[in-house]
């Protein structure tokens, strides 16, 4: 990128520099390896640094591949990314005034539009239905208390779905998918109009502690699910891959984003063997990524998941639509680093996070509010939450310059590292077998624990500072007082499925969990497309979450892994 | 047997975020503590686990909800068992207000996010490890 000359003064230079680094600092250099992947950085970065990479492969212009710089060739200039703050709490009437709120607070998306991105409960989570035993004392509690059609209809009630991108945030993923179709079905609006998101979870948190689907039985679902979407739902982003999830687990910024294409990939590769055409599905799949403390780290890590996406679209999959190498992303800030004392200092933690996602590229942002740390949050910390996406949007000008860091020696060396250093994790996982090996190892989750552990120890010995927790400890005088859904969701959410089982053709439902139960065991066989029609069929034959869950838990190895023990 | 202290660390299946838990088992194994991890399904689970493993201290970790269900359980189920001697803690999101009605219940001690672990140690240290057993 650079011509003979202007390297040979960067040399001199550089000969001068550190000269005067050895008078001036007795030959210390500064170098750090605080960043959180490892990877050590020096003080300062020239043209030297960066002389090998070529523009056009390494660097390009935004809107071309390898889309390094931004999918689109004009990005907040047209189009800002979408406010997608996570709420959810007690029933569903409760989380739709957060809505509203949140609405009313100026959150927006696409072109005028809006995207709710709606979490359930753990009960829900699971397939657990509020009635039953182990949810209770959970119901309502860290997300909304939803596990039927009419519940659906309580919460999305008059918001026009074919204008409007719904998230449904849930383990359980095609029980949750298959109510919202037989609500919106409902209300006449079709299946191939609806937009919005589902998580296809039942693979995709492989991470997550005592997960409960088998592995290779949780791609079958999601790959089900996948081929349904591509089938019948055309607008539906079926599948998101939890980088945030694997970095609250312990991984840094590299191995967020390595692990997080090793899962896609994984992905991919079952779809891929089911029949679906790459360019037809890929595009559905986005990932969610955390974006944490270490500043340049993340913003680093995030264009080189763009070009590796790129890359990984267009030559292990063969794409040919621009938009099936497009890296769908959905930042969701660091909550690990959020600290209980002084919880204000939060909100200055977040928006150095939203700003580096802003300055990455992203495409959408929920930012945790400042008291996620003590409960869910309040209607007020949930918009000053919001009010830092807007404020970045309005006030700071960023969004003038596509990828506006672009041609800093150190982030384009950084950048290049974040590639190459991927590429060596994922011949790793390729090395042990491909991702659903490794996984079952428990290589992955080693690393991402030791990690974890690592960095708690830095921070209980004061190597890494945390501010207010760490240093600059100051009594904590005020309590704040924790936003708490209403106490009686686990009675009202008890009796309501019970009327909706009541009122219900026993005999229809029963019949239709049947048909679930026999196309589950085609699925088995690996015989796709037949799941998910039979879900959305025993939701509209009014089956509960929980029943259709466990009408798959009949087929698919299913259970939570109780243990005296503590294997990773 | 050792006469170490032995600590039983215990998280509900459906508490996915245990990060926190996690990394306090590996920091008291680092200080010496045998701990025994459990992930149960019903909170009787606990105290049969805490019978069986003869455990000095139950830690109690929690970061969406129950410990309003899961301790007053544990509670009862001690006292029926006559298991004075248990030291019973609490740890992840519980709210500040919420402390005062733990402690009331018998819980000495709750460590909620970011507490310092030198603090738990110094505490669980204050326990007499059981006599060596043959």
């Amino acid at each position: 990128m650079f011509d003979e000359k202007t390297l040979e003064q960067c040399r001199k230079l550089m000969e001068q520099y550190k000269k005067t680094i050895d008078e001036r600092y007795q030959g210390k250099d500064y170098a750090s390896t605080t960043g959180s992947s490892k990877i050590p950085i020096k003080a300062v970065y020239t043209p030297l640094d960066v002389q090998d990479l070529e523009y056009e492969k390494d660097i390009g212009v935004p809107g071309f591949y390898p889309y390094m710089r931004s999918n689109y060739p004009i990005h907040y200039q047209f189009q800002p990314w979408i406010n997608q703050p996570v709420h959810g709490y007690g029933l569903p009437e409760h989380t739709r005034e957060r809505m509203d709120a949140l609405a009313k607070a100026g959150m927006e998306g696409y072109f005028g539009g809006r995207t709710y991105n709606l979490v359930w409960d753990v009960p829900s989570y699971f397939g657990v239905d509020p009635d039953e035993p182990d949810a209770q004392g959970y119901q309502g509690k860290d997300g909304v208390c939803c596990v039927t059609d009419e519940d659906l209809g309580r919460m999305l009630h008059g918001i026009d779905l074919t204008k409007t991108n719904i998230v449904l945030i849930n383990g359980d993923t095609l029980p949750i998918l298959a109510h919202y179709i037989a609500y919106a079905e409902s209300q006449g609006v079709k299946r191939d109009q609806l937009r919005g998101n589902t998580m296809n979870w039942e693979f995709t948190a492989w991470y997550a502690p005592n997960f409960l689907w088998e592995t290779e039985g949780a791609l079958k679902l999601a790959t089900d699910l996948i081929y349904f979407c591509c089938k019948e739902m055309p607008r539906w982003n079926h599948t998101n891959i939890q980088g945030h999830g694997i970095s609250e687990t312990g991984a840094d910024a590299l191995h967020q984003m390595a692990y997080s294409i090793a899962c896609a990939r994984a992905v991919c590769d079952s779809c891929k063997a089911a029949g679906l055409d790459p360019d037809e599905f890929i595009q559905g799949i986005g990932y969610q990524i955390a974006q944490g403390n270490d500043f340049f780290e993340y913003i680093c890590m995030f264009r080189a998941w763009r070009k590796l996406w790129a890359r990984i679209a267009r030559e292990r999959y063969s794409c040919k639509k621009p938009s099936s190498m497009h890296l769908r992303t959905h930042t969701h800030t660091s909550c690990f680093e959020l600290t209980k004392q002084q919880p204000l200092v939060n909100l200055i933690r977040s928006s150095f996070h939203a700003l580096g996602a802003a300055l990455s590229g992203t495409t959408a942002m929920e930012i945790p509010a400042y008291d996620e740390p003590i409960g869910i949050p309040t209607e007020e910390s949930a918009i000053l939450a919001l009010r830092i996406q807007q404020v970045i949007r309005h006030e700071t000008g960023i969004t003038k310059v596509g990828d506006p860091l672009a041609g800093s020696y150190y982030v384009e060396w950084l950048t290049k590292r974040m590639e190459q250093e991927g590429e060596k994790i994922l011949k790793e996982i390729d090395d042990a077998g491909g991702f659903v090996k490794a996984h079952k190892s428990g290589m992955l989750i080693a690393n991402m624990r030791k990690n974890a552990n690592q960095w708690r120890k830095e921070v209980d010995s004061g190597e890494r500072t945390i501010v207010g927790w760490n240093k600059y400890i100051v009594p904590e005088k005020e309590i704040i007082k924790a936003f708490r859904p209403d106490p009686n969701v686990a009675r009202i959410a008890a009796e309501r499925i019970k009327e909706y089982r009541a009122k219900r053709d026993q005999a229809k439902t029963d019949a239709a969990l049947n048909k679930l139960v026999e196309a589950a065991k085609r699925l088995d066989k690996g015989e796709y497309g037949h799941v998910m029609p039979a879900c959305v069929e025993a939701a509209k034959a009014k089956a509960t979450a929980g029943e259709i869950s466990k009408a798959l838990q009949k087929v698919f190895k299913w259970g939570p892994q109780y243990s005296i023990s503590l294997p990773h | 047997m050792s006469g170490k202290t032995k600590v039983l660390l215990v998280k509900h299946w459906m508490e996915i975020h245990d990060r926190g838990v996690k990394s306090v088992v590996a920091r008291l194994r680092d200080a010496g503590f045998e701990v025994v991890y459990m992930v149960y399904q019903r909170p009787e689970e606990i105290v049969a686990a805490a019978v069986q493993e003869d455990v000095n201290v139950i830690g109690m970790s929690f970061s969406t909800g129950a410990y309003d269900a899961h301790v007053p359980a544990v509670m009862k189920d001690l006292k029926k068992k006559g298991m004075k001697d248990v030291m019973v803690l609490v740890g992840g999101l519980i709210p500040d207000e919420d402390i005062p009605g733990l402690k009331k219940q018998g819980v000495v001690e709750v460590f909620g996010a970011g507490s310092d672990l030198n603090k738990l140690i110094e505490l669980i240290n204050t326990i007499r490890p059981k006599a060596i057993k043959a």
